[in-house]
């Protein structure tokens, strides 16, 4: 038995199949194993960066270049989000890269999933959600969205996008020349205004007209909107004075939102000034045909990341 | 047939190669990453060679630097240069000339790889069968993305004149060993081959003592009765470590500057390497194994490939039986492989703090291409070997078929879990197994011509599939670098410089790219005045307004020059004369690497500015006189030129050293020539 084991054990070593167990020991003996597996993850992220360029310039204006690579942003993130799963700037970059290549429902995955932090509300998965809805005209699930958004935190959004590495990457690109700060101002602008618009659609006008007043005193942009969107609750609600007052707000900020003329000849129109309401119709019709491309100001739906 | 295809064993899938890699050697798809620099280097050097001048100094990068860096990269005293030089003079373009070299180049690696092959199994079918794998693998991508061919020919070449010197005892062969080793000697990077003979030697001693000693034994006894030829190989291979020596001494002096190289180093000479930026060039940093298996279709040129006839043969040998050869490749495979995987290995480190010579090696991944690939190959071949000698000795048909089948289908079950594996890789697995069923069934014996027509087959339709698909991702990938590098020369940042003059490194450092660049592309500038400076960040503020505006004032160090080099002109004209050609009073007579003449003929004294830049062992003449050259506006020329006509020369280094030069291309060329002399006549069997 034992003489059978030895003669086996030998013809075994006499093979070229001991060259394996070799490598195999030379492996766990001499290389640090952990070292290598977390250099090639290293390498394997740095090779996967992506140039942002393109990124960033579609995010600025989604009309401005049609053709981006969306591929190697979604490999990119693909990979950390496999090394780093609890990473939630990665996801929520991701799922605005999946949305762009048109997987719609897997980016909503991605930014519910990346939507809350330490049961904070994030800011940019929670827009892009609620874009999202808006776009579908899911007003209840878009106007929730735009609410966390709003009651978000904006340090603590300043604080992430600082103190990540892929936003590090983006702020290296020479096309990013934006200051954060202002981009997220403008964005929660851009939040409120498409919240009250959901609510607006959803004829909750008692809480537009209170969230209008809240924009009105926060230091937001766009205030005109916010004072065209109170106008037309009261507009809505039959109460023409009201509204009256508060498009002449609006009008003291911004002279070329065709809307808020159109309303007031509306206004006109139901007091019985037809001369004026004529007038005012004429006006909004002008500046709709200069085509401003801020009007209206709900037109601004893309997804953003900064 | 027979003898035909004896002739043409080589040839036909060298052609085939070719094929391959048409569009890179027809010049439609562009050479990559380093690769590309030295193609420039190489193509520069052997086009001055050609008109007689010996490049001493290349005008052309980062504005003027020495260049003995690029010499020492190429090594300009291999004697295989002139045969671009002799292409250009029959009419061939530049490009067309250095490609052929390559590819000529490449077929004497392989040719090389098949004589080891062939010394070492004396059979010419497994040195085919290795010359194969050798040639269709992704060795074949670098010489196209990187520049290690230069020095892996010589490398390799050495250790056939090794061998054959080991069994023969000639002269020939030991001559053939000194020049690859002068070769290799006089480039700046002799330690990758130094590494990996030092590995060679020490398990060449564990495995192989008695045939060592016998080995050394003869060797000195072959000296001793030939004392005059071994004093010239002495003197030859001292000579040839002159260059490398002078270049050290130079990288030390401060005459160039490597940033992007040397940071993090704490040795004075600039070729060496922090430890850091070793690691970003290990094995493990450049990821070139990620498409072996996977997404086959975009593997990059740099990507290592090898047609998995090679896996099959490893697989399948496993009941093979193993030999002293086989365990001396795989400890040298393991031995290279623990360096080349730096921080992750332990060997690496402990070598870069105790030997110098590791300090220099910054991209360590070329020991996979220079070593462990040949080998491993070599080791593979051996292996298959071993198998098909286990088959023939054994009456147990059925049992070997099964097994060879199972061997392929673990192959087959390997790849399925991978994605991306092209159709050429089931056809490769498919004609292995009908090779090793035929082997099997038929008399145990290699069929002539079809053995070597179906491992050539397995090889080649996977590899031809292969490199049709780099082709077109190549062409894809050259499109977005492109649209990259336009994108970043536009842009303000900061230049990553590899290699540059000092001061032309400081100016980099602090004046915008726009702004210099702008300032460079005036050739010659005429100046009124001339001020002192100080190296200060407020100077810079200053100076990059001044070459902004153009003004009318050049600069030069107060460390560096005297009152009587300074000038105050108070009513002189706001701006310089930037085009003084135009306005006819400076004329470019001749320029080439190493000399500039001009005429000029002035009013009244100016002080011109030559945009290259600036270096000690550059000479000026005025009117056939020695002139003070300074350095000017930072890093450039700059001498004070008289009114009226004048005839001026500036001349880079001094006539002994273009003596010495020259004189050492003569004497490689003529070591070269004698050894061909020398083979011929002790011609063998193998060659």
């Amino acid at each position: 038995m034992f003489r059978t084991l030895a003669s086996a054990i030998q013809w075994f070593l006499s093979r070229v199949l001991v060259i394996y167990i070799i490598l195999f020991i030379f492996i766990i003996s001499f290389v640090d194993l952990k070292a290598f597996d977390m250099r090639i993850k290293i390498r394997r992220l740095n090779n996967a960066i992506p140039d942002f360029s393109d990124m960033i310039i579609f995010s600025k204006d989604p009309k401005a270049k049609i053709e981006v690579d969306w591929k190697s942003y979604q490999r990119y993130f693909e990979i950390i989000m496999k090394y780093m799963p609890d990473d939630l700037v990665s996801r929520q970059l991701l799922g605005y890269a999946d949305y762009y290549s048109g997987q719609e429902q897997k980016a909503i995955d991605l930014l519910q999933t990346s939507s809350v932090l330490n049961g904070q509300n994030l800011f940019w998965p929670n827009y892009n959600l609620g874009i999202i809805y808006y776009k579908r005209g899911m007003w209840p699930q878009a106007a929730q969205c735009f609410l966390k958004v709003v009651s978000s935190s904006p340090k603590l959004t300043l604080f992430l996008m600082e103190n990540s590495i892929v936003y590090k990457q983006i702020f290296a690109s020479p096309y990013f020349k934006y200051s954060i700060s202002d981009e997220i101002k403008d964005a929660q602008s851009e939040a409120n205004i498409l919240l009250l618009s959901c609510l607006y659609s959803m004829r909750q006008y008692d809480k537009v007209i209170l969230l209008s007043n809240l924009a009105i005193t926060n230091d937001l942009s766009y205030k005109d909107a916010f004072y065209n969107y109170a106008g037309l609750s009261y507009f809505a609600a039959g109460q023409y004075q009201k509204a009256f007052v508060l498009f002449q707000k609006s009008l003291t900020i911004e002279k070329n939102d065709p809307e808020t003329y159109y309303y007031i000849s509306g206004i006109f129109q139901k007091a019985g000034q037809l001369e004026q309401a004529r007038a005012f119709l004429q006006i909004s019709y002008t500046l709709h045909q200069k085509n401003d491309p801020r009007f209206p100001y709900e037109s601004q739906d893309s997804l953003r990341f900064f | 047939m027979r003898s035909l295809l004896d002739k043409y064993l080589l040839f036909i899938p060298f052609i085939l190669w070719i094929f391959c890699f048409r569009y890179f050697l027809n010049g439609h798809l562009p050479l990559e990453a380093d690769a590309l620099s030295y193609a420039e280097q190489i193509t520069f050097y052997t086009t001055n060679l050609s008109h007689g001048v010996y490049p001493l100094w290349s005008p052309g990068w980062w504005s003027g630097v020495p260049y003995d860096f690029f010499l020492r990269r190429m090594g300009d005293v291999n004697p295989l240069f002139s045969l671009i030089v002799l292409l250009k003079w029959l009419g061939v373009s530049s490009a067309m000339a250095y490609l052929i070299f390559i590819t000529m180049y490449y077929f004497l690696a392989g040719w090389a790889f098949y004589l080891i092959t062939r010394l070492l199994l004396e059979d010419r079918f497994y040195a085919f069968s290795a010359y194969v794998i050798f040639l269709f693998s992704s060795w074949g991508c670098q010489i196209f993305f990187n520049y290690i061919i230069i020095i892996f020919v010589p490398i390799i070449w050495f250790f056939y004149f090794l061998l054959r010197f080991s069994q023969e005892f000639k002269k020939g062969h030991l001559l053939g060993m000194c020049l690859c080793v002068g070769i290799i000697l006089t480039t700046y990077i002799p330690f990758f081959f130094l590494t990996i003979l030092t590995f060679f030697s020490f398990f060449y001693a564990v495995f192989y003592f008695s045939d060592l000693c016998a080995f050394l034994r003869r060797g000195l006894g072959f000296l001793a009765n030939n004392k005059i030829f071994a004093v010239f190989c002495i003197f030859f291979l001292l000579i040839s470590c002159v260059p490398g020596l002078l270049f050290y001494k130079e990288s030390k002096s401060g005459t160039f500057v490597m940033p992007s190289r040397h940071s993090g180093a704490d040795a004075a000479s600039q070729v060496t390497v922090g430890i850091e930026n070793v690691a970003n060039g290990d094995i493990i940093s450049h990821g070139d194994f990620d498409h072996i298996f996977d997404d086959q279709a975009n593997m990059g040129l740099g990507d290592i490939y090898i047609p998995y006839i090679f896996f099959l043969f490893l697989l399948s040998a496993a009941l093979g039986k193993v030999n002293k050869l086989i365990f001396f490749l795989l400890f040298n495979v393991l031995g290279v492989t623990l360096i080349t995987i730096t921080s992750a290995g332990g060997l690496h480190h402990f070598l870069y703090e105790h030997l110098i010579i590791f300090k220099f090696i910054r991209n360590i991944y070329y020991f996979f291409w220079l070593a462990i690939l040949p080998m491993s190959i070599l080791l593979a071949v051996i292996a298959f070997r071993s198998l098909l000698n286990a088959i023939a000795g054994s009456s147990k048909k059925t049992a070997w078929m099964v097994f060879i089948i199972i061997s392929h289908l673990l192959l087959v079950v390997f790849l399925c879990g991978h994605q991306g594996v092209l159709g050429g890789a089931w056809v490769a697995v498919a004609v292995s197994l009908i090779f090793f069923l035929i082997y099997i069934w038929s008399d145990k014996k290699i069929s002539y011509p079809a053995g070597f027509l179906l491992v050539f087959m397995a090889v080649f339709f996977q590899s031809a599939q292969l490199y049709a698909t780099l082709e077109k991702r190549t062409s894809t990938l050259q499109r977005q670098v492109d649209h990259q590098v336009s994108t970043t020369l536009q842009s303000s940042g900061k230049m990553d410089l590899y290699y540059a003059s000092p001061w032309f490194a400081v100016l980099v450092n602090y004046i915008d790219m726009p702004v210099l660049n702008a300032y460079r592309g005036h050739q010659f500038i005429l100046y009124d005045n001339v001020f002192p400076y100080a190296d200060t960040p407020e100077f810079f503020k200053s100076f990059q307004a001044s070459l902004s505006s153009g003004s009318n004032v050049a600069y030069v160090s107060k460390n560096e020059t005297s009152d009587a080099d300074w000038r105050n002109v108070p009513d002189a004209a706001a701006a310089a004369d930037v085009d003084p050609v135009s306005l006819g009073e400076l004329s470019l007579v001749s320029h080439d690497a190493n000399t500039w003449k001009v005429r000029t003929h002035l009013t009244n004294s100016r002080f011109l500015v030559i945009n290259d830049n600036y270096n000690s062992d550059w000479h000026a003449f005025i009117n056939g006189h020695p002139a003070r050259l300074l350095r000017a506006n930072v890093s450039f020329k700059g001498l004070w030129v008289p009114s009226g006509d004048s005839q001026i020369v500036l001349r880079f280094s001094s006539p002994k050293w273009y003596l010495y030069h020259f004189g050492l291309i003569a004497f490689f060329a003529g070591t070269f020539l004698y050894l061909l002399l020398m083979l011929r006549k002790q011609r063998g069997t193998y060659v």
